[in-house]
């Protein structure tokens, strides 16, 4: 089964991406700041993640650089719905700078995130043991 | 991370900076009077890549970093050119979607970022690697206030 990470630091946007996930064949494991995705990835295989751009104090660019940074190639999706200092322009933009696959705009449709997810991770190999 | 001023930037890194400035003017350097804003380049981009959802005056506003109003004028101005057009939403008719036409989708393939995204294209991986590293830092360093 594939699993995806996701790391978003609202519970109820990732319990409902969890479900359509999981309705559709993904495993998911959520956690809700880049310190912990960094520390899981380390132990963890996954074939992509979800990332949301505004976790707190933290931004969920600067997540994506600094596992970019270290050499993760991940395939990432990327969810926001704007906010201070993150326009939706500058967020799809950093996102494609980071190799994301997909940039998600807030609200989007089940169909919009089974397609980026689809998209993101195509090859059935990646599925963990 | 030191005081952002108490840095006093050396002549190179007031260059780069300025060349970055002049860098991002070049992109939009045409001259002719029809030729479409920045603004509006950006809002077709928007709309080509939006779920049909966010595909409206209020996610337009939020990709821009707008209130409505001028998300609203910017919408207009590409419906009176024929390059979008406005229609009631299948799922709820008080939304309204915003979808480019034909002519819309055409002009974007002459979007000007097009000859910049080629020239990056062909720079070598380690350049195209360091280049996104270091603009996605200065990006996230500048939307976000000085450190004190």
């Amino acid at each position: 089964m594939k699993s995806i990470l996701i790391i978003e630091d609202d519970a109820t946007v990732a319990e409902a991406v969890s479900f359509v996930l999981e309705r559709n064949g993904y495993e998911t494991t959520h956690v809700e700041t880049g310190s912990r995705a960094s520390e899981l990835l380390k132990k963890q295989h996954f074939c992509g993640a979800l990332i949301d751009v505004w976790l707190g104090s933290e931004d969920g660019l600067d997540v994506l650089a600094r596992l970019r940074a270290d050499g993760n190639t991940l395939p990432v999706v990327i969810m926001s719905g704007g906010g201070p200092g993150h326009t939706l322009e500058s967020v799809s933009t950093r996102a494609d700078v980071l190799d994301a696959c997909a940039v998600l705009f807030k609200p989007f449709t089940d169909e919009e995130l089974l397609d980026a997810v689809n998209r993101s991770c195509p090859d059935d190999s990646c599925a963990a043991d | 991370m030191s005081e952002e001023r108490d840095i006093t930037p050396d002549r190179k890194a007031r260059g780069i900076a300025l060349l970055l400035e002049q860098t991002a003017r070049l992109v939009y350097d045409e001259k002719q009077p029809k030729a479409l804003h920045a603004v509006q380049w950006s809002a077709l981009r928007y709309l080509e890549r939006a779920g049909a959802n966010s595909r409206n005056v209020a996610g337009l506003a939020k990709y821009l970093g707008v209130t409505s109003g001028p998300a609203s004028r910017t919408t207009a101005s590409l419906v009176s050119r024929g390059l979008a057009e406005v229609t009631d939403s299948p799922t709820d008719s008080r939304t309204k979607i915003i979808n480019l036409t034909e002519a819309g989708h055409a002009v974007l393939e002459h979007d000007p970022l097009n000859r910049c995204a080629r020239i990056v294209h062909e720079l070598d991986e380690d350049e195209l690697s360091t280049l996104a590293l270091a603009l996605n830092k200065l990006h996230s360093r500048l939307s976000k206030p000085p450190v004190e």
